[in-house]
């Protein structure tokens, strides 16, 4: 018979995984449309491993010896340095676009060659910090409470419910221009990351986890006002700008 | 360039910008500003339009 504080701890740490685990998703989806969905399964089932042995060994030490603002200020600025490179990526390719679409079918071929491992890595190391924090939720549940089997139950439940939405869903989503999945996945990405680092840092923060939303909108400015600079930057010096 | 590659895998991306955010975090943090926000938003928005611009002048 489940009691009801170990179901309120599953509740718990199924709810605070969903965000955690949809981000992993589309870093995943992203990957895939840099070098094949099969290399992003592959990076994305070793991070899944990489994640389940780090907690198991290190799961519980790293909670009690490492500041919990440490972890999250590490894994807030690596996820926003992560976006950092996809998001210039999109912002180039998108002021771009004419002349990205005019690249030679050898150079597509070359690209796609060595984008396969940066694929499978890509999904890796996005599952792998997403996957920190889920730990990491799960250990601040089952410390509170003392309901170890009902924090794991409930993440788990929550990763693998987006992992099955995100396959049925992925179809569609490669069927999407790369560049505006990598531009959504690293908007995504540069918001979690800052929000991340300004609770690591204890600021106040007007809307607790719901500042995302806006901080997403800030970035999507950003990328509206890059874009245009690049388009004018590329009108003005049209041969420097050529890929 | 190895070097290069090694931090960029182990950091997430380029280092300057890691270390620029860290450096804030531990700064706003140590000095318990709470109206940190003002500091670190125009700061991020800063760090990926100084990245973004490198990447549109690159050739």
């Amino acid at each position: 018979m489940v009691s009801g504080a170990a179901l309120a701890v599953a509740v718990s740490a199924f709810l605070a995984t969903i965000p955690e685990a949809a981000e992993a998703a589309v870093i995943v989806a992203a990957a895939s449309h840099e070098g094949g969905l099969r290399p992003a399964a592959r990076g994305a089932a070793l991070g899944v491993l990489a994640v389940a042995v780090l907690g198991a060994a290190l799961g519980v030490p790293l909670y009690r010896f490492v500041p919990i603002d440490v972890i999250r200020a590490l894994v807030g600025i690596y996820l926003f340095n992560f976006g950092l490179g996809w998001f210039s990526k999109a912002a180039r390719r998108l002021s771009r676009s004419e002349a990205h679409s005019a690249r030679s079918g050898t150079e597509e071929v070359e690209e796609r060659e060595v984008d396969e491992s940066e694929a499978a890595g890509l999904a890796f190391r996005g599952v792998f910090v997403e996957g920190v924090e889920i730990v990491l939720i799960v250990l601040s549940l089952a410390a509170g409470s003392r309901r170890v089997a009902a924090a794991v139950a409930g993440a788990a439940l929550a990763a693998l419910l987006v992992a099955a939405a995100a396959a049925t869903v992925m179809g569609a989503l490669r069927r999407l221009p790369e560049v505006l999945v990598k531009a959504a996945a690293s908007v995504a990405m540069l918001s979690i990351g800052t929000f991340f680092a300004a609770e690591a840092a204890h600021l106040e923060i007007p809307g607790h986890e719901l500042a995302v939303l806006p901080l997403a909108l800030l970035y999507v400015l950003v990328l509206v006002g890059a874009v245009a600079a690049g388009r004018l930057r590329a009108r003005s010096h049209p041969l420097r700008g050529t890929p | 360039v190895r070097w290069s590659r090694f931090w960029k895998l182990a950091l997430g991306g380029p280092p300057w910008s890691f270390f620029t955010l860290l450096a804030a975090v531990i700064a706003l943090r140590a000095l318990h500003a709470s109206w940190g926000l003002v500091v670190l938003l125009p700061l991020s928005a800063f760090v990926v339009g100084l990245e973004v611009s490198r990447w549109l002048r690159r050739p």
